[in-house]
């Protein structure tokens, strides 16, 4: 997984909205259901960042149409403890790379911000 | 624990059921496959959620709570809005082929132009739907755009001033009769407020007419035109920049100068800019052209007659009365008019304590300031409130019409939509070919609407709303079209959600369902149909029971007894210069109370006009007063009090107050056909040397003596006298009053008005004392014609130029035109409202014969069935008749509730006969009953005509 790939199937999704990125993110930290990735969000951007479950959804849905995440098979905690409505989620191949992708470019518009020294 | 899951997520969630019942209410803002897809995920989050802050305090709860709900709604609406421009979000639409947004939206344009061609040819094969479509809602956005035209232009334009939201008028509240009223201003008050009001900026004078002014040109004859006479700030206190030379300023009003308006710039003068400097001659005095004003500009005052000369007023500080002048003042920034009355009521106050000590009577407050724009076109604001509720009902029921028609069009297209939903088409499919055909249907009726409305329009300008303030801008502008184009909206919209609506009851499996039970007649259908014809039968009725008192109204109020008679009469005004009637007076002394001494130049005119113009075959009699009947504020006014009276203040019934006075010849009021109900008329014997007389209306008869007494009974007047060491005194003259007359409609046609008439020989005694105003007397020359009033027209302005050279005749009207202008408005309202009825009954009845059309077409089988097994005629008849009987009724009964209980709204424009008038309820809903059966009878003679057999072949 290079970072540099910028393959038209990856390029296609990008730039990616912020919130499809926090998303991303969170999935690649490990499988999570809906409510999950909400409170992970919001305790790694030490609350900035709180999603309202709508529009995590709106945004699964298409994630999930873009081939970005799938909904899984199994259940990575065992049945018992878990509710059965829950669907868990996880990144795709493709996700990685478009994540990466993302972040990558990020990267690369902080870096032209610093040469003209507006942020530093 | 005995009941399921509901109850035990009460016990586990505090903010108990009913906040999971609103949030999945509110999911509802999603659409339903997204719903179908995540509402479970979501309601577990929620209740993940719900969980986490349970323990927290209530305003973060309620912050929770209130976050989550208002969330899922914006978010879901959010959603929804995504799908209709196409963004579907952060992913690209996998759309194989097409990787770039350009493409996309060629495709979708390439598809939108192929539904619309399909549209057009489907609308092509029935052409009876489109023509009755496009009519229905090209008259209807006509009528709401013809209203919306009218009131914006009445009421709604800005006036065009500079920061016009400070300007104000201010008026001098008093009571009239029983009535307050708002007067104009005197020279005293005017000089009061500009030396002591903190509120304004500036106050500029305007007077209440203006006057014909002869214009005396170097070449060719004399011209009359119209001149108003106003403050030299007037100009910048509008802030009106001049197209030529310049506006009024410091000094102006010692100078003899004018300002021309545009038009007469242009007529008179060519628009040569050589004018500026000029001189003219105006009614025999040089003035000096100084500028030319802009072409837009317009003063409302004089809706009428378009004024053509500005010339300066100088005001006499002392003078307190009469009450010549209307104010226009800018108020200082940051003030507020309601602020500016308040301070305005206090100097009113003390010059009323000052000045009118015998007016004891105090309305509710002295002073009334509003905004300019409020106070031009504020008189008509209730019916312009009416009109918007006209306007909103001519909308919906065009919307209704439209709804009807669409939903009747897609039963017709139910096999079409069943084909699409089988070949896997979704809910976008099924409705692209409704949204095709109503975006052609639509531009068509845009189309016809506009066509219909710029006549209907210009109609209204021409004739309808003669006289109305500002009328004559009434056409079609930018924010009429836009209007318009909103109403076009708004209708499609409603018509859409309709349509959705009914689409969503029956979309796929149950438009099939629906074909298959069209053999008795659909039970889905009827339940949409039934209400939109209860709604706009009942929504018509209003607005026809509405014209109907309207026209009612206006027929008690054009026939009238307005307390004289008014055929054959003609009249004309005459402004006398002071030169030669009314003399300075040397031995006066006191210069801040000018006074004027009335000469026997004045009494010698009265009898030279009445002789000349008697003694001409046209003219069958002749008399004079000084104001006509029916003048209103620009008539005349005096205080009054009865001699009886000495007890406290305020006790007397009715009050001290203004009381509308006309100083007449002997002969005036036999001449007009007043009636007399006791004691004698006035004769020439009551001249200046006679004991002062006065008749009085009945009314005020019976307001000041009540037993019937006022015969022989006085009252008190003040007449200005040259005292010794000429100082000018009021002296206390006791009027008795000689006879009472039937009253005479002096203000307006809707109530008879409480007057004092005097004779002129005493209200102007050759060599009394008059105070000074600016003008010199006023007269009015009434002439009874034979049967051509043109030649004793004629014939008066001989005399008149003859007598009074340089003076002119202004304001010639017959009694029947003064008693017309009286009746403008209310024609005006009559007819819109009128109008609006019959549309609306149009509307309502092409509504009716299409849902009982189209419900024999979809019973033909029935009927066909019914008669093959030898069903009479009429009990087919019965079957047909009897759903449009129940649903208008049902709609007439709806009606009649609203017309009912909003007949208050018509206060004020429906006179002699009660906002709840039954007869004319009864008799609006018979109509309506009577047109409903009339447009179920087509269709029911179609049903009639059924062949059995081919109906049964039909499907």
């Amino acid at each position: 997984m290079p970072p540099s790939d910028r393959s038209a199937a990856v390029s296609a999704h990008l730039p990616l909205k912020p919130t499809a990125l926090q998303i991303l993110l969170s999935l690649a930290g490990g499988q999570r259901y809906g409510y999950a990735i909400i409170k992970e969000i919001s305790q790694r951007t030490e609350g900035r960042v709180e999603l309202h479950p709508g529009i995590l959804y709106r945004f699964i849905r298409r994630l999930d149409e873009g081939g970005l995440i799938e909904e899984l098979d199994h259940r990575p905690v065992p049945e018992t403890e878990d509710d059965q409505r829950r669907r868990y989620y996880g990144i795709t191949d493709l996700g990685r790379r478009v994540m990466a992708a993302e972040v990558e470019r990020m990267g690369e518009m902080v870096s032209w911000a610093r040469d003209v020294e507006i942020a530093s | 624990m005995p009941s399921p899951s509901p109850s035990r997520e009460a016990d586990r969630f505090p903010p108990g059921p009913w906040l999971v019942a609103a949030y999945r209410l509110s999911l509802r803002a999603f659409p339903a496959d997204f719903r179908a897809a995540y509402q479970a995920d979501l309601l577990q989050a929620f209740e993940d959620a719900v969980r986490d802050v349970r323990g927290a305090g209530t305003a973060t709860r309620l912050r929770f709570a209130l976050r989550s709900l208002g969330g899922a709604v914006r978010q879901g609406l959010a959603e929804r809005w995504g799908r209709l421009t196409g963004r579907s979000g952060p992913v690209p639409p996998k759309r194989p082929g097409t990787g770039i947004d350009e493409a996309s939206w060629g495709t979708r344009l390439e598809l939108a132009l192929k539904e619309l061609r399909l549209a057009a040819r489907s609308l092509a094969r029935s052409p009876g739907f489109s023509l009755a479509f496009v009519l229905i809602l090209g008259l209807s956005l006509a009528g709401a755009t013809t209203l919306w035209g009218t009131i914006y232009h009445v009421s709604v334009a800005p006036l065009g001033f500079e920061d016009e939201d400070r300007l104000v008028r201010i008026w001098y509240r008093t009571r009239r009769a029983s009535t307050d009223s708002d007067f104009a201003l005197s020279d005293g008050m005017l000089t009061t407020l500009r030396h002591d009001a903190a509120s304004f900026d500036a106050i500029a004078h305007v007077m209440i007419t203006g006057t014909t002014t002869v214009l005396d040109p170097t070449d060719g004859p004399p011209q009359r035109v119209s001149r108003l006479r106003v403050s030299e700030n007037f100009f910048q206190v509008l802030g009106v920049q001049p197209a030529e030379g310049r506006t009024f300023g410091s000094g102006d009003e010692e100078r003899d100068v004018v300002l021309l308006s545009h038009g007469a710039w242009e007529r008179r003068f060519g628009s040569s800019p050589d004018v500026i400097g000029s001189a003219l001659l105006l009614s025999g005095r040089a003035h000096t052209v100084i500028g030319v004003l802009p072409e837009g500009f317009r003063w409302l005052d004089s809706p009428d007659a378009p004024v053509e000369l500005w010339t300066t007023y100088a005001l006499e500080p002392s003078r307190f009365s009469p009450f010549y002048f209307f104010s226009v003042a800018r108020l200082r920034p940051g003030t507020t008019a309601v602020a500016a009355q308040s301070e305005v009521e206090a100097l009113f106050q003390r010059i009323h304590d000052e000045h009118f000590p015998e007016l004891t009577r105090r309305p509710d407050r002295l002073a009334t300031v509003r905004t300019l724009k409020e106070d031009f076109l504020g008189p008509a604001e209730g019916r312009i409130r009416i009109l918007v509720g006209a306007l909103a009902l001519v909308g919906l029921l065009g919307a209704g019409n439209v709804s009807m028609l669409l939903l009747i069009r897609a039963v017709g297209r139910g096999r079409e939509s069943a084909v699409r939903v089988a070949l896997g088409g979704g809910g976008p499919r099924i409705a692209a070919p409704f949204v095709s055909e109503l975006v052609l249907l639509l531009a068509a009726s845009a189309v016809v609407a506009l066509g219909l409305s710029g006549l209907a329009l210009t109609t209204v300008r021409d004739y309808g709303a003669v006289g109305l303030v500002r009328a004559d801008a009434i056409g079609v502008s930018p924010a009429v079209l836009a209007g318009g184009l909103a109403a076009a909206g708004l209708v499609a919209v409603i018509a859409l959600a309709v349509v959705a609506l009914a689409l969503r009851r029956w979309g796929g499996r149950a438009v099939l369902q629906a074909m298959a039970d069209s053999v008795t007649g659909g039970r889905l259908p009827r339940s949409l149909r039934a209400p939109l014809v209860v709604v706009q039968v009942s929504v018509s009725l209003v607005l026809v029971a509405g014209a109907g008192l309207l026209g009612r109204s206006f027929i008690h109020l054009s026939t009238v007894d307005t307390g004289f008679q008014t055929r054959g009469v003609v009249s004309g005004h005459l402004s006398l210069p002071l030169e030669p009637f009314w003399a300075p007076v040397p031995e006066a002394e006191d210069p801040s109370d000018p006074v004027l001494r009335i000469r026997p130049e004045l009494a010698e005119l009265r009898s030279s006009l009445r002789q000349r113009v008697a003694a001409h075959p046209a003219v069958e009699e002749v008399t004079l007063a000084k104001h006509a009947p029916l003048s209103g504020r620009y008539g005349g006014f005096t205080p009054f009090r009865p001699e009886w009276y000495e007890g406290p203040e305020g006790e007397m019934p009715g009050g001290r107050r203004w009381i509308t006075s006309n100083d007449v010849d002997p002969d005036f009021l036999p001449f007009l056909g007043a009636e007399l109900l006791e004691g004698r008329w006035l004769t020439w014997q009551d001249d200046a040397e006679a004991p002062p007389v006065a008749l009085i209306s009945e009314a005020l008869a019976e307001s000041m003596w009540p037993d019937g007494d006022a015969v022989g009974s006085r009252y008190r007047s003040t007449t200005p006298r040259l005292g010794p060491e000429g100082r000018v005194e009021r002296t206390v003259t006791w009027v008795t009053v000689v006879g009472v007359v039937g009253s005479l409609r002096e203000w307006g046609l809707e109530q008879p008005e409480e007057t004092v008439y005097r004779p002129l020989d005493q209200a102007y005694p050759t060599g009394g004392i008059v105070r000074r105003s600016g003008r010199g007397p006023r007269l009015r020359v009434f002439v009874r014609y034979g049967d051509e009033p043109s030649m004793a027209v004629a014939h008066l302005r001989d005399v008149v130029a003859e007598l009074l050279p340089g003076v002119p005749l202004d304001d010639v009207r017959t009694l029947d035109e003064m008693v017309g202008d009286h009746l403008r408005e209310p024609r005006f309202y009559v007819t819109v409202f009128g109008a609006f009825g019959i549309l609306a009954l149009t509307l309502a009845l092409g509504g009716i014969a299409a849902v009982i059309g189209y419900g024999v077409s979809r019973r033909r089988r029935e009927i066909g069935v019914r008669m093959a097994l030898g069903a009479w005629s009429r009990s087919l008849f019965r079957l047909v008749a009897l759903e449009t009987l129940f649903l208008t009724g049902l709609g007439i009964a709806l009606g009649l509730a609203i017309s009912y209980l909003g007949g208050k709204v018509l206060e004020g424009l429906v006179y002699g006969i009660p906002t709840r008038d039954m007869p004319t309820l009864v008799a609006s809903a018979a109509l309506f009953m009577l047109m409903a059966l009339l447009a179920a009878l087509v269709p029911t003679r179609r049903a009639l005509e059924i062949d059995p057999v081919r109906s049964l072949r039909h499907e």
